[in-house]
């Protein structure tokens, strides 16, 4: 009785000590899940892109800007978004869709249904003020307004 | 030495003689070159003679002798313009009235022979380019209910929905076979961009218009310095009295419109050009504003006064106060009769007509800057109604835009001129449209009119009428220029005079994928294959050129693969049918393109791009931009010249930026 008692205990003992562990893993995880979330929402504007100057260095005559706004839906994983771009025009071209965010790498589809031209893998500055989109070895540099 | 010159020159010049004429065949020939038209259909009573420099007292004595009773300057002196009317040689043209019973071509040879004169002209006397048709408007307000029509026309004005030149819905009242959609494509422009601005002044040269007419009052140029000035009085000191909506170079005074002969012609062209919109009045003008008076305005040059012609006198005065008194496009209706000149240099020194003046003016006109986006004025030019295969000059000058017409159904009229030197095309309406004696007068284009010509009408509204031609496709895309200065304007745009016209043309819509089999009218068929590649850079389109004079977008190219680019952009959708400029490919099919050797580099260009079946070859290796220049002639195959007659040549730097990928709606992501 008292060895069962014993084996009762032990595996009291046990049992918690389970539990704790469990619970400091799902504490950890969550935390680690939380810090491996992304915010990229926001008002982005397109100063740089590798090769291809931007904004401060036109094409000839034919200046391309563009402004991408961010917005999250229920989550920081998905959300729409709101681009507006000229690229050579004399006014702005608007779009706009949803995108998703699947660990670091951004997709999109616009409102009439095109999906986006590539997906990109997206890096975050320290600072949250910079975006990195890097695609199919092309890099475009977004700041953030 | 230098005495012994100039006594030679003092020499040469009293001899001056008359009797030059008679001293062997060398001299005829230099006289005949002189001489540059006939006296066949031309004033016997004065003489056009461009001198080397002003006359002295000894020639105006000599002249004198000769039966010469007056000698005046053709252009009165404008006060500011004296260096400018002397860098065209303007100041130098003078007017010789003879006494009566002088033989005028007697007289021409003397004077030729003078060796001041430069050139001497028969003061020959146009023919009034007039709709061979003129109808009442009989319908009245659409049947459309009133919510109805306000989400179709985005204007009050009455007779709008009868306009199928700005908005064609596809009405078979009008015709058969009416085309939706073969109009000017004007609606989105005057709803979301531009619908003038009174800055822009375009002046019509023509019968006069009724300028107080009540949809075009509004919008009439003013000149306030005679409208406030003495009546009888040159208050403005132009040269030219009372000259308060422009004026009567004919008769030398008020302009008139509803004199026994008179057609209505101006009244008509004017209001395509800026009638006034949105007040719940009559017909809409391209560019007659908003109703909040931001309209355009017109200036009426009148050449043409109760069926008597201009001469080249005056029609070379009106194109120079169109200049001088602030206009920057000039809308003309008429030209002479298709085939007289079959290229620019017979034009100009052709011997049967009186053109020198005239094209003087016209070089004068284009190098004057009237507002501030374009560095030049801008002519435009009916093409002619004589069913020929080239277009009439002068519209017919290379440089200058000559407007071809199309009927209700968006395929040639019958009376169109097509083919060399006709530049794009407009509505211009058709009468004969139907195959069956029973023509729908709607198929013509309805416009402003006055309503003294029209007394003998049983219709109500005699202030509008329909009347065809490339007379009525011309002020079309007159109003369109317009509206496209006051939208470069309002955007802070400049442009070179060159660049306004190239994109004006590449700003047109396909045409010719309909040019197929033929098109049946009472007794006559048009056989459509004619007229494929002949209609210019195709029908002009209000929207896109809105649109070019926004800016292009850039062209994205995917790097690493081979590719045909869609440049209708730059050239409209007929770029396919455009005769493009360069080198010719190894095969013979295509154009190599220019391109620099830093945007080649930028590219990773490793063979030349080229123009074929009117797309852009393109191969670039590496993420980066350039700018791609192509070359293209619109109308004809061949850029006309002193040699021959032909189409406007037209550069677009079209820019290309390469990337690795991209999306198929044209967005960045």
């Amino acid at each position: 009785m008292k060895w069962n008692f014993f084996i009762e205990r032990a595996s009291l003992w046990r049992g918690m000590l389970c539990l704790t562990l469990a619970l400091c893993l799902m504490t950890s995880c969550h935390e680690k899940e939380e810090e491996e979330v992304l915010d990229i929402t926001g008002s982005w504007t397109l100063v740089d892109l590798y090769e291809v100057g931007t904004r401060a260095v036109s094409i000839g005559s034919y200046e391309i800007d563009v402004t991408l706004v961010l917005t999250a839906g229920t989550t920081l994983t998905e959300g729409t978004f709101d681009l507006s771009q000229t690229v050579g025009e004399g006014r702005a071209r608007n779009f706009s869709g949803t995108w998703t965010l699947a660990e670091t790498t951004l997709s999109g589809n616009y409102s009439d249904g095109t999906s986006w031209g590539s997906s990109y893998e997206v890096l975050l500055s320290d600072d949250k003020s910079q975006l990195t989109l890097t695609s199919k070895g092309e890099v475009y540099v977004y700041k953030k307004q | 030495m230098f005495s012994l010159l100039s006594v030679s020159l003092s020499l040469t010049s009293c001899n001056d003689s008359l009797n030059e004429a008679n001293t062997g065949g060398t001299i005829s020939h230099l006289l005949s070159e002189k001489i540059v038209n006939t006296s066949e259909f031309a004033s016997n009573s004065t003489l056009l003679v461009k001198f080397s420099s002003t006359p002295s007292d000894d020639i105006e004595l000599q002249l004198k002798e000769e039966g010469v009773v007056g000698v005046e300057k053709l252009f009165p002196p404008m006060s500011g313009k004296e260096e400018k009317e002397a860098q065209f040689g303007l100041n130098r043209w003078y007017v010789l009235s003879l006494a009566s019973g002088r033989d005028v071509d007697d007289v021409a040879a003397k004077v030729a022979s003078i060796s001041s004169v430069e050139a001497v002209e028969f003061d020959e006397e146009y023919v009034n380019a007039k709709s061979e048709f003129c109808f009442p408007v009989e319908k009245d307000e659409s049947d459309m209910s009133p919510v109805t029509r306000a989400m179709v026309y985005p204007y009050n004005d009455p007779l709008l929905y009868l306009q199928w030149g700005y908005i064609n819905l596809g009405d078979v009242s009008y015709a058969d076979d009416c085309y939706k959609g073969g109009d000017i494509n004007i609606k989105d422009v005057w709803s979301n961009l531009i619908t003038g601005d009174p800055e822009i002044i375009v002046a019509v040269i023509d019968e006069g218009v009724k300028y107080n007419h009540p949809d075009l009052a509004p919008n009439m140029w003013v000149n306030e310095k005679e409208r406030l000035g003495e009546p009888g009085v040159d208050d403005d000191g132009n040269g030219y009295v009372d000259d308060v909506f422009g004026y009567n170079f004919m008769s030398e005074g008020e302009i008139t419109w509803g004199r026994e002969e008179d057609s209505g012609h101006g009244t008509h062209c004017a209001g395509t050009i800026a009638a006034v919109n949105n007040n719940n009045l009559g017909v809409c003008g391209v560019a007659g504003g908003s109703g909040k008076n931001d309209g355009c305005r017109i200036m009426s040059c009148q050449i043409f006064d109760n069926n008597t012609g201009g001469t080249s006198t005056v029609v070379s005065r009106a194109i120079k106060y169109a200049a001088d008194m602030g206009a920057s496009i000039i809308s003309c209706s008429f030209g002479y009769k298709g085939g007289t000149y079959k290229s620019d240099l017979s034009y100009r020194k052709g011997n049967r007509g009186s053109n020198q003046v005239e094209y003087d003016a016209l070089a004068y006109f284009e190098a004057t800057k009237n507002n501030s986006v374009v560095d030049g004025g801008i002519p435009i030019f009916a093409s002619g109604n004589d069913a020929d295969p080239y277009a009439t000059y002068p519209g017919a000058l290379h440089n200058i835009i000559s407007v071809s017409a199309f009927g209700p159904d968006y395929l040639p009229a019958y009376y169109s001129n097509y083919g060399p030197g006709c530049n794009i095309v407009a509505p211009g309406g058709e009468y004969y449209h139907k195959a069956q004696k029973n023509y729908p007068v709607e198929a013509l284009i309805l416009s402003t009119y006055p309503s003294e010509l029209g007394e003998s009408w049983t219709t109500r509204n005699r202030d509008y009428a329909y009347m065809q031609g490339t007379s009525m496709a011309c002020p079309h895309v007159s109003g369109i220029a317009a509206l496209g200065l006051a939208y470069a304007k309002k955007l802070g745009k400049t442009f070179s005079t060159s660049k306004f016209k190239e994109l004006l043309l590449s700003s047109a819509n396909d045409f010719d994928s309909r040019l197929m089999g033929t098109k049946e009218l009472y007794q006559r068929t048009l056989n459509l294959g004619n007229y494929r590649k002949q209609m210019g850079t195709g029908s002009i389109d209000a929207y896109i050129f809105m649109m070019q004079i926004e800016g292009i977008p850039c062209l994205i190219a995917e790097t690493g693969r081979n590719q045909w680019m869609d440049v209708s952009q730059y050239f409209g959708t007929s770029s396919v049918n455009l005769t493009y400029l360069g080198e010719t490919t190894p095969d013979g099919k295509g154009v190599y393109c220019e391109i620099s050797e830093a945007d080649r580099q930028s590219l990773g260009l490793q063979e030349e791009p080229y123009m074929m079946y009117g797309k852009l070859y393109i191969h670039p290796t590496k993420l980066g931009s350039g700018k791609v220049k192509i070359r293209a002639i619109a109308g004809g195959s061949i850029i006309g010249g002193d040699d021959a007659i032909g189409g406007m040549e037209m550069t677009q730097e079209v820019a290309i930026v390469s990337r690795s990928f991209k999306s198929k709606n044209g967005g960045w992501l």
